[in-house]
């Protein structure tokens, strides 16, 4: 370790604002409802609220616990922690992984962030604007937006965006990006409590209440056009919400759902470790990692599943909304800016939703940075500013690479695959069998009633042993078979497409055996400083 | 896709039934969270801190 004062955070809300602030996404209100729609409506809740219960919440107060257990023996990455509790080396190398994660999905994520800020200028600037005529025929209006988009994200051609054609120059999202990167690593810098958790406590209440203002907006639209009744708001919710039984017994909505929970909690993703690490002996973690996941669901639920997709129903119909339903940046970056082109007083809320948008995303990018600027710090002992700095290098490396292999952003795709679902699964799947079998499920649950407020109901013993390994594993294979095929075919097919998936396995791949040999260099000075770093000893025989 | 857009009888149970749940779990959260006092004693010698 270095000699800096050890870092905290400044209260108990704030590092639950923090973990929140993470797992709240542009996923809660774009993926959620989308997902909902397409996998049987109200029906879809069922399966979600049992992966909540047996996934999503176990996993994290098992995260939690390893965190803040870690924390006192005097580390705060994933891979430190995972060897403790994986009781070596393996454990260790594989917490790489929960390294390489929240790295790898800033690498495009703070892109996507990026796209955010931009549709917020776009809204509130008179001298711009996406240039969408909302009495102009629909498919006209899908047209524009897509090129918007087309342009934005430089999905045309790689490189583009540095150079755009007719001697256009550098395009202005680049230095949009430039700024968004720069108030990242500024608040990252600034440490825990006048960084990230300053941001949390804003922004988070910021959110909440311009989502309720959009959600009241949007519930109060009515039948905006009499000749079209079947775009009203009560058709939106029951688009969204009339239960499709039938589909329970589809296993597509199952793993929809549990993956839905997954991926929106943030568990697996190596930040909560991270976080937690920073924590106190006696500071609660149940009732934390509670609040923190039901702080998640209350966004995505209540306001991902009211705002966007009724929203949509209501101003462009069904047809289209089904078009842009199936991905995330269809639903937010080219369906909805229709919406708000249609709406009364649509640049306010439609700046305002955007504005929503990338407080999210800035909450969750800065939460990837940390993980990464604490590993670097205690694997090679570094103090802040050089960990920043080498943090801030690696993140542009990254971030550059995404921009430039833009085309259909076959980069961010394949980083998003594999390091932001794949491994996600992998290490979920390492810290739940590492805390209910290797470290004991009886001593976790005691570590974890250390100075909590409420305790963890018996049954989640059981769960945590037993039913969420296994129902992770379910996930795990049914993910793979679904998904995995068609990537790794794309990725040796012969074409241009597969040739950017490559290089962008080359960066990652390069990343993983940098963060390998940290770990090797880091497990060397952790030893010769007579840490813990097998956990082999208990907290009360010292670290 | 779906059969029927106009928000039926059991749509109804079942939006206010799901953002009734998580409603009422955030609102028992914070509950607690805010009547419990924090921790606020100093850090016991444990990790050696970074």
């Amino acid at each position: 370790m270095t000699n800096q004062p050890k870092q905290q955070w400044g209260s108990r809300l704030g590092v639950i604002l923090a973990v929140s602030g993470s797992a709240v996404g542009l996923g809660n209100f774009l993926r959620f409802p989308g997902n909902a729609a397409e996998n049987g409506g109200g029906a879809f809740m069922i399966p979600y609220f049992l992966a909540l219960l047996l996934l999503g919440i176990p996993i994290g107060w098992a995260e939690w616990t390893m965190g803040r257990y870690g924390g006192r023996k005097g580390f705060h990455s994933a891979p430190a922690i995972l060897g403790i509790f994986a009781k070596g080396a393996i454990g260790r190398y594989l917490g790489v992984f929960g390294v390489l994660i929240p790295l790898g999905v800033y690498f495009y994520y703070v892109l996507i962030e990026t796209w955010c800020l931009y549709f917020v200028l776009q809204y509130f600037s008179p001298a711009l604007g996406i240039g969408i005529d909302a009495t102009a025929p629909i498919e006209d209006q899908v047209k524009v937006t897509g090129d918007f988009f087309t342009q934005m994200t430089g999905a045309a051609e790689n490189g583009v965006l540095f150079g755009q054609p007719n001697g256009g120059g550098v395009h202005s999202i680049v230095w949009t990006f430039l700024v968004v990167a720069a108030i990242n690593i500024f608040f990252v810098f600034r440490g825990l409590s006048k960084g990230i958790e300053a941001v949390c406590k804003a922004a988070m209440p910021i959110m909440a209440i311009l989502g309720i203002i959009i959600l009241i907006r949007v519930l109060t639209l009515g039948t905006p056009d009499p000749a079209k009744p079947d775009q009203s708001v009560i058709d939106g919710l029951g688009y969204l919400w009339n239960p499709q039984l039938d589909k329970l017994t589809d296993f597509k909505t199952w793993l929809a759902a549990s993956g839905q929970i997954f991926f929106s909690l943030s568990v697996g993703f190596g930040v909560i470790i991270n976080y937690a690490s920073y924590m106190k002996k006696k500071d609660d973690v149940v009732l934390s990692g509670l609040t923190a996941s039901a702080t998640n669901e209350f966004f995505e639920v209540a306001l991902g599943g009211l705002i966007t997709v009724t929203a949509s129903i209501v101003f462009v119909g069904v047809a289209v909304t089904q078009a842009g339903q199936g991905g995330t940046m269809s639903l937010g970056f080219k369906t909805l800016p229709m919406v708000f082109a249609q709406m009364p007083g649509g640049w306010i809320f439609g700046g305002s939703f955007f504005l929503i948008l990338f407080l999210a995303a800035i909450t969750s990018s800065l939460s990837m940075l940390q993980p990464t600027k604490a590993f670097v710090e205690e694997s090679l002992g570094v103090d802040r500013t050089r960990s920043t700095a080498i943090v801030l290098g690696w993140g542009l490396i990254g971030n550059f690479f995404v921009m430039w292999f833009s085309k259909d952003l076959v980069a961010l795709d394949t980083i998003d695959f594999w390091v932001g679902t794949f491994f996600i699964l992998v290490v979920a799947g390492v810290q739940i069998v590492a805390f209910g079998w290797v470290f004991g499920i009886d001593k976790g649950l005691a570590e974890a009633h250390e100075g909590s407020n409420m305790r963890i109901p018996a049954v989640f013993g059981f769960i945590m042993k037993y039913v969420s390994p296994t129902f992770l594993l379910i996930v795990v294979i049914g993910f793979c078979i679904n998904n995995a095929p068609s990537y790794v075919e794309n990725l040796f097919a012969d074409s241009e497409a597969a040739a950017d998936a490559r290089k962008t396995w080359v960066l990652l791949l390069a990343t993983i055996a940098a963060l390998a040999t940290l770990v090797a260099v880091g497990a060397k000075r952790w030893r010769a400083q007579g840490l813990d770093l097998d956990g082999e000893r208990g907290i009360e025989e010292g670290n | 896709m779906l059969c029927d857009t106009d928000l039926t009888a059991v749509g109804w149970v079942f939006m206010l039934g799901s953002i009734g749940a998580v409603g009422t779990l955030v609102f028992y959260c914070y509950k607690r969270i805010l009547t419990h006092p924090e921790n606020d004693e100093p850090d016991l010698p444990g990790g050696l801190g970074p």
